[in-house]
């Protein structure tokens, strides 16, 4: 659960970085995907007990149009929503499914806060 | 932590919450151009009503008393403007999100997706009324 997850989370965060610069113009929108990424990536990592993180790397190509990008990135962000909450209810223990929770919790809002950026009138 | 317990301690988060947006929703609807505040302000009241009674009922269900609401709460600072009431809103939907959280660590299956769906409702919210998206909602510490 935990090995998966680190792979998802750094696999966002790596999108977020490889797209900031194939799209400097995006960079403001992608550094934090970066950011929480390797935040909840390193929270899980220290989370690991006598297990190995996987070496695989996963990885998402950046789109060559930024709309698209953003679009991918969305799709994304909702996929490690789904799968974090997912984590969440199959987790055994408590605290482990308490960051799930969280770490669901804030690409929802970042989900949602990228949905209404893209909408608003200056797009 | 039994389920009823987590369960109590949402309830009681919500009471707050409710008493909060009251007192902000007073604010707003003097303040003069706070009418996309005051609508916010009337969503996010509705959905913690809603929570409130979604409590209320699972705990009355299993047997448990619902803990009452105080007569009145303290605000942690005035608020008379809408810059500070959109304030206590952030703090007001950060706070429930962590017993939330709490609730989330305490529980299983049924009850764990309902105060997981809580939770990510009040992070919602708390970036709705200004937050950045911070990567650990309702974990305090981290």
């Amino acid at each position: 659960l935990v090995v998966d997850a680190i792979a998802s989370e750094e696999a966002l965060g790596n999108f977020g970085a490889r797209a900031a610069k194939t799209h400097r113009q995006l960079a403001t929108l992608l550094r934090p995907v970066q950011a929480r990424g390797e935040a909840h990536a390193e929270l899980l990592r220290a989370a690991l007990v006598n297990v190995e993180p996987s070496r695989v790397r996963l990885t998402t190509r950046v789109p060559r149009a930024e709309q698209a990008t953003r679009t991918k990135l969305v799709a994304l962000i909702s996929n490690a929503e789904q799968r974090r909450l997912a984590d969440c209810l199959a987790s055994e223990s408590g605290s482990l499914a308490r960051v799930f929770a969280s770490m669901s919790a804030s690409h929802a809002a970042a989900g949602t806060l990228m949905r209404e950026t893209s909408a608003g009138p200056s797009q | 932590v039994n389920s009823i317990a987590a369960l109590q301690s949402c309830l009681a988060a919500e009471h707050a919450a409710l008493y909060g947006y009251g007192a902000l929703g007073g604010v707003l609807a003097g303040v003069s151009g706070g009418e996309p505040d005051l609508a916010r302000a009337r969503s996010s009241y509705a959905a913690h009503r809603e929570l409130r009674e979604d409590l209320t009922a699972r705990i009355s269900g299993a047997g448990a008393l619902p803990v009452a609401a105080a007569a009145a709460y303290d605000l942690p600072f005035a608020v008379r403007d809408g810059r500070s009431c959109r304030r206590l809103a952030r703090l007001l939907e950060q706070r429930a999100a962590s017993v939330y959280g709490l609730a989330v660590a305490a529980t299983v299956e049924e009850i764990r997706a309902f105060t997981a769906a809580a939770l990510r409702g009040c992070a919602l919210r708390e970036v709705a009324w200004g937050a950045d998206v911070e990567p650990f909602p309702a974990i305090p510490e981290l």
